[in-house]
Protein backbone atom coordinates (compact mmCIF):
# COMPACT_ATOMS: atom_id res chain seq x y z
CA UNK A 1 0.00 0.00 0.00
CA UNK A 2 2.76 2.14 1.17
CA UNK A 3 4.75 1.37 -2.24
CA UNK A 4 1.49 1.78 -4.21
CA UNK A 5 1.25 4.98 -3.07
CA UNK A 6 4.60 6.39 -3.29
CA UNK A 7 3.95 5.42 -7.20
CA UNK A 8 1.25 6.74 -7.48
CA UNK A 9 2.09 10.14 -6.22
CA UNK A 10 5.27 10.15 -8.54
CA UNK A 11 3.51 9.46 -11.43
CA UNK A 12 1.30 12.14 -11.22
CA UNK A 13 3.55 14.60 -10.22
CA UNK A 14 6.08 13.73 -12.97
CA UNK A 15 2.82 13.95 -15.25
CA UNK A 16 2.31 17.89 -14.12
CA UNK A 17 5.47 18.66 -14.40
CA UNK A 18 5.79 16.98 -18.20
CA UNK A 19 3.32 19.69 -18.59
CA UNK A 20 4.44 22.13 -17.15
CA UNK A 21 7.78 21.97 -18.93
CA UNK A 22 5.79 22.17 -21.96
CA UNK A 23 3.59 25.21 -21.47
CA UNK A 24 6.78 27.37 -20.38
CA UNK A 25 8.39 25.48 -24.03
CA UNK A 26 4.84 26.67 -25.92
CA UNK A 27 5.41 30.48 -24.34
CA UNK A 28 9.12 30.61 -26.33
CA UNK A 29 7.44 28.83 -29.63
CA UNK A 30 4.17 30.85 -29.94
CA UNK A 31 5.01 34.75 -30.95
CA UNK A 32 1.88 36.33 -30.03
CA UNK A 33 0.58 37.65 -26.85
CA UNK A 34 -3.07 35.88 -27.31
CA UNK A 35 -1.03 32.55 -28.72
CA UNK A 36 1.05 32.89 -25.43
CA UNK A 37 -1.51 33.00 -23.21
CA UNK A 38 -3.18 29.64 -24.16
CA UNK A 39 0.28 27.61 -23.52
CA UNK A 40 0.85 29.89 -19.87
CA UNK A 41 -1.93 29.55 -18.10
CA UNK A 42 -4.41 27.31 -19.26
CA UNK A 43 -1.84 23.89 -19.43
CA UNK A 44 -1.44 25.14 -16.01
CA UNK A 45 -4.85 24.09 -15.10
CA UNK A 46 -4.29 20.70 -15.77
CA UNK A 47 -0.99 20.50 -14.83
CA UNK A 48 -1.63 22.21 -11.51
CA UNK A 49 -4.82 19.51 -10.78
CA UNK A 50 -2.44 16.49 -11.73
CA UNK A 51 0.60 17.98 -9.22
CA UNK A 52 -2.38 18.82 -6.22
CA UNK A 53 -3.40 14.76 -6.94
CA UNK A 54 -0.17 13.68 -6.68
CA UNK A 55 0.37 15.52 -3.49
CA UNK A 56 -2.99 14.14 -2.11
CA UNK A 57 -1.49 10.52 -2.62
CA UNK A 58 1.68 11.41 -1.01
CA UNK A 59 0.14 12.67 1.87
CA UNK A 60 -2.20 10.37 2.71
CA UNK A 61 -3.66 12.67 5.41
CA UNK A 62 -7.50 13.04 5.05
CA UNK A 63 -7.17 17.00 6.29
CA UNK A 64 -4.62 17.70 3.42
CA UNK A 65 -6.35 15.81 1.31
CA UNK A 66 -8.99 18.15 1.62
CA UNK A 67 -6.91 21.25 1.74
CA UNK A 68 -5.29 20.05 -1.43
CA UNK A 69 -8.83 19.82 -3.01
CA UNK A 70 -9.73 23.63 -1.51
CA UNK A 71 -6.08 24.65 -3.21
CA UNK A 72 -7.09 22.88 -7.02
CA UNK A 73 -10.48 24.37 -6.99
CA UNK A 74 -8.97 28.10 -5.98
CA UNK A 75 -6.81 27.64 -8.94
CA UNK A 76 -9.05 26.51 -11.66
CA UNK A 77 -11.60 29.50 -10.40
CA UNK A 78 -9.05 32.12 -10.47
CA UNK A 79 -6.25 30.91 -13.24
CA UNK A 80 -8.79 31.62 -16.12
CA UNK A 81 -9.51 35.44 -14.64
CA UNK A 82 -6.69 36.36 -14.60
CA UNK A 83 -6.00 35.17 -18.65
CA UNK A 84 -9.08 36.96 -19.48
CA UNK A 85 -7.84 40.31 -18.27
CA UNK A 86 -4.73 39.89 -19.58
CA UNK A 87 -6.86 38.93 -22.96
CA UNK A 88 -9.31 41.71 -22.57
CA UNK A 89 -6.33 44.40 -22.32
CA UNK A 90 -4.38 43.09 -25.43
CA UNK A 91 -8.38 43.31 -27.51
CA UNK A 92 -8.87 46.47 -26.28
CA UNK A 93 -5.68 48.73 -26.31
CA UNK A 94 -3.80 47.08 -29.85
CA UNK A 95 -5.21 49.26 -32.36
CA UNK A 96 -3.49 46.47 -35.28
CA UNK A 97 -5.09 43.19 -34.01
CA UNK A 98 -6.23 42.59 -37.56
CA UNK A 99 -2.30 41.64 -38.19
CA UNK A 100 -2.54 38.84 -36.22
CA UNK A 101 -5.97 36.84 -36.00
CA UNK A 102 -9.02 36.72 -37.71
CA UNK A 103 -11.72 39.11 -36.14
CA UNK A 104 -15.38 37.80 -36.41
CA UNK A 105 -17.26 40.59 -35.17
CA UNK A 106 -15.44 43.74 -33.70
CA UNK A 107 -16.17 43.86 -30.24
CA UNK B 1 -24.91 28.03 2.83
CA UNK B 2 -24.27 27.25 6.41
CA UNK B 3 -23.75 23.62 5.62
CA UNK B 4 -21.41 24.50 3.10
CA UNK B 5 -19.53 27.00 6.00
CA UNK B 6 -19.41 24.36 8.77
CA UNK B 7 -17.69 21.57 6.44
CA UNK B 8 -15.04 24.51 5.57
CA UNK B 9 -14.38 25.02 9.07
CA UNK B 10 -14.21 21.53 9.79
CA UNK B 11 -11.95 21.09 6.22
CA UNK B 12 -9.32 23.66 8.00
CA UNK B 13 -9.50 22.21 11.70
CA UNK B 14 -8.69 18.71 10.44
CA UNK B 15 -10.20 17.17 13.44
CA UNK B 16 -13.60 17.20 15.21
CA UNK B 17 -13.47 18.01 18.89
CA UNK B 18 -15.91 19.17 21.13
CA UNK B 19 -14.51 22.53 21.42
CA UNK B 20 -13.95 22.64 17.68
CA UNK B 21 -17.13 22.67 17.09
CA UNK B 22 -18.68 25.00 19.68
CA UNK B 23 -16.34 27.31 18.43
CA UNK B 24 -17.59 26.74 14.79
CA UNK B 25 -20.90 26.69 15.67
CA UNK B 26 -20.55 30.48 17.13
CA UNK B 27 -18.20 31.80 14.07
CA UNK B 28 -21.15 30.38 11.63
CA UNK B 29 -23.69 32.00 13.19
CA UNK B 30 -21.92 35.33 13.38
CA UNK B 31 -20.78 34.94 9.52
CA UNK B 32 -24.50 34.32 8.10
CA UNK B 33 -26.57 36.48 10.22
CA UNK B 34 -23.63 38.92 8.51
CA UNK B 35 -24.22 37.57 5.19
CA UNK B 36 -28.09 37.55 5.25
CA UNK B 37 -27.72 41.34 6.14
CA UNK B 38 -25.08 42.47 3.35
CA UNK B 39 -28.04 40.21 1.17
CA UNK B 40 -24.89 37.47 -0.07
CA UNK B 41 -27.01 34.92 1.72
CA UNK B 42 -30.32 34.12 0.59
CA UNK B 43 -31.96 30.84 2.33
CA UNK B 44 -34.86 30.77 0.03
CA UNK B 45 -32.21 30.16 -2.63
CA UNK B 46 -30.71 27.16 -0.77
CA UNK B 47 -33.74 25.05 -1.53
CA UNK B 48 -33.10 25.49 -5.02
CA UNK B 49 -28.86 25.51 -5.10
CA UNK B 50 -29.54 21.62 -3.40
CA UNK B 51 -31.96 20.56 -6.33
CA UNK B 52 -28.87 21.26 -8.93
CA UNK B 53 -26.24 19.20 -6.97
CA UNK B 54 -26.53 16.36 -9.44
CA UNK B 55 -26.34 18.09 -12.37
CA UNK B 56 -23.24 20.41 -10.72
CA UNK B 57 -21.42 17.15 -10.59
CA UNK B 58 -21.45 16.09 -14.21
CA UNK B 59 -20.93 19.41 -14.68
CA UNK B 60 -17.52 19.22 -12.82
CA UNK B 61 -16.71 15.91 -14.40
CA UNK B 62 -17.63 16.62 -17.67
CA UNK B 63 -15.32 19.92 -17.57
CA UNK B 64 -12.23 18.32 -16.35
CA UNK B 65 -12.87 15.19 -19.19
CA UNK B 66 -12.98 18.82 -21.62
CA UNK B 67 -9.43 19.94 -20.09
CA UNK B 68 -8.09 16.85 -20.91
CA UNK B 69 -8.83 16.50 -24.18
CA UNK B 70 -7.73 20.06 -24.81
CA UNK B 71 -4.29 19.88 -23.06
CA UNK B 72 -3.59 16.81 -24.84
CA UNK B 73 -4.62 18.73 -28.10
CA UNK B 74 -2.62 22.00 -27.10
CA UNK B 75 0.69 19.88 -26.19
CA UNK B 76 0.52 17.99 -29.20
CA UNK B 77 0.21 21.78 -31.25
CA UNK B 78 3.12 23.29 -28.83
CA UNK B 79 5.46 19.91 -30.21
CA UNK B 80 4.61 20.07 -33.63
CA UNK B 81 7.30 21.68 -35.43
CA UNK B 82 5.98 24.38 -36.96
CA UNK B 83 3.36 25.80 -34.04
CA UNK B 84 3.03 29.05 -35.80
CA UNK B 85 1.54 27.87 -38.99
CA UNK B 86 -0.15 25.32 -37.71
CA UNK B 87 -2.22 27.61 -35.60
CA UNK B 88 -4.65 30.27 -37.33
CA UNK B 89 -6.33 32.20 -34.66
CA UNK B 90 -9.49 33.89 -34.81
CA UNK B 91 -11.72 36.16 -32.71
CA UNK B 92 -15.39 35.36 -32.62
CA UNK B 93 -18.57 36.35 -30.97
CA UNK B 94 -20.38 33.57 -29.00
CA UNK B 95 -23.93 33.75 -28.73
CA UNK B 96 -25.52 31.54 -25.63
CA UNK B 97 -28.95 30.73 -24.47
CA UNK B 98 -28.01 31.08 -21.10
CA UNK B 99 -29.47 33.68 -19.41
CA UNK B 100 -28.67 33.76 -15.47
CA UNK B 101 -24.83 35.70 -14.32
CA UNK B 102 -23.71 32.94 -12.77
CA UNK B 103 -24.37 30.93 -15.26
CA UNK B 104 -22.41 32.88 -18.46
CA UNK B 105 -19.85 33.19 -15.49
CA UNK B 106 -19.26 29.51 -15.45
CA UNK B 107 -19.63 28.95 -19.09
CA UNK B 108 -16.87 32.04 -19.65
CA UNK B 109 -14.78 30.17 -17.23
CA UNK B 110 -15.14 27.07 -18.58
CA UNK B 111 -14.17 28.44 -21.83
CA UNK B 112 -11.03 29.98 -20.65
CA UNK B 113 -10.12 26.73 -18.80
CA UNK B 114 -10.46 24.23 -21.75
CA UNK B 115 -7.71 25.22 -24.00
CA UNK B 116 -7.30 26.44 -27.04
CA UNK B 117 -10.10 28.87 -26.13
CA UNK B 118 -10.00 32.11 -24.31
CA UNK B 119 -12.92 34.49 -22.99
CA UNK B 120 -12.20 37.97 -23.85
CA UNK B 121 -15.36 39.58 -22.82
CA UNK B 122 -18.81 38.90 -21.69
CA UNK B 123 -21.67 40.76 -22.72
CA UNK B 124 -25.59 39.67 -22.14
CA UNK B 125 -26.35 37.05 -24.02
CA UNK B 126 -22.84 36.51 -25.62
CA UNK B 127 -19.05 35.76 -25.10
CA UNK B 128 -16.22 37.21 -27.02
CA UNK B 129 -13.71 34.17 -27.49
CA UNK B 130 -10.21 33.72 -29.28
CA UNK B 131 -9.76 30.53 -30.02
CA UNK B 132 -6.36 29.41 -31.63
CA UNK B 133 -7.84 26.80 -34.63
CA UNK B 134 -10.04 25.49 -36.05
CA UNK B 135 -10.50 22.10 -33.41
CA UNK B 136 -10.92 24.82 -30.94
CA UNK B 137 -13.02 26.59 -32.64
CA UNK B 138 -15.50 23.31 -33.55
CA UNK B 139 -15.12 22.25 -29.96
CA UNK B 140 -16.94 25.82 -28.94
CA UNK B 141 -19.63 25.69 -31.45
CA UNK B 142 -21.41 22.54 -30.21
CA UNK B 143 -19.75 22.12 -26.42
CA UNK B 144 -21.58 20.10 -24.22
CA UNK B 145 -20.31 22.30 -21.45
CA UNK B 146 -23.00 24.73 -22.14
CA UNK B 147 -25.51 22.42 -22.24
CA UNK B 148 -24.31 21.10 -19.08
CA UNK B 149 -24.71 24.48 -17.28
CA UNK B 150 -28.42 25.09 -19.26
CA UNK B 151 -29.55 21.80 -18.03
CA UNK B 152 -28.17 22.96 -13.97
CA UNK B 153 -29.53 26.34 -14.55
CA UNK B 154 -33.10 24.84 -15.48
CA UNK B 155 -34.19 23.48 -12.50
Amino acid sequence: MELFRLIAGTVFILAGLFIFGIATLGLFRFHYVLNRVHVAAKCDSLASLLVCVGLMFLSGNPGAILKLFLVVVLIWLSNPVASHLVCKIEVETNENITDECEVEDAL
Amino acid sequence: MPVLLFILWLMFNERITIDVLIAGIIIIALVSIAMKMVGLWNPSKDVQAISRIPSAIGFVLRLVYEVFKANIHMIMLVLSPNPNERIRPKILRHYSNIKSDGGLVALANSITLTPGTVTVDVGDDYVYVHAIDEYAEEGLKDSVIEKKIERMEGN
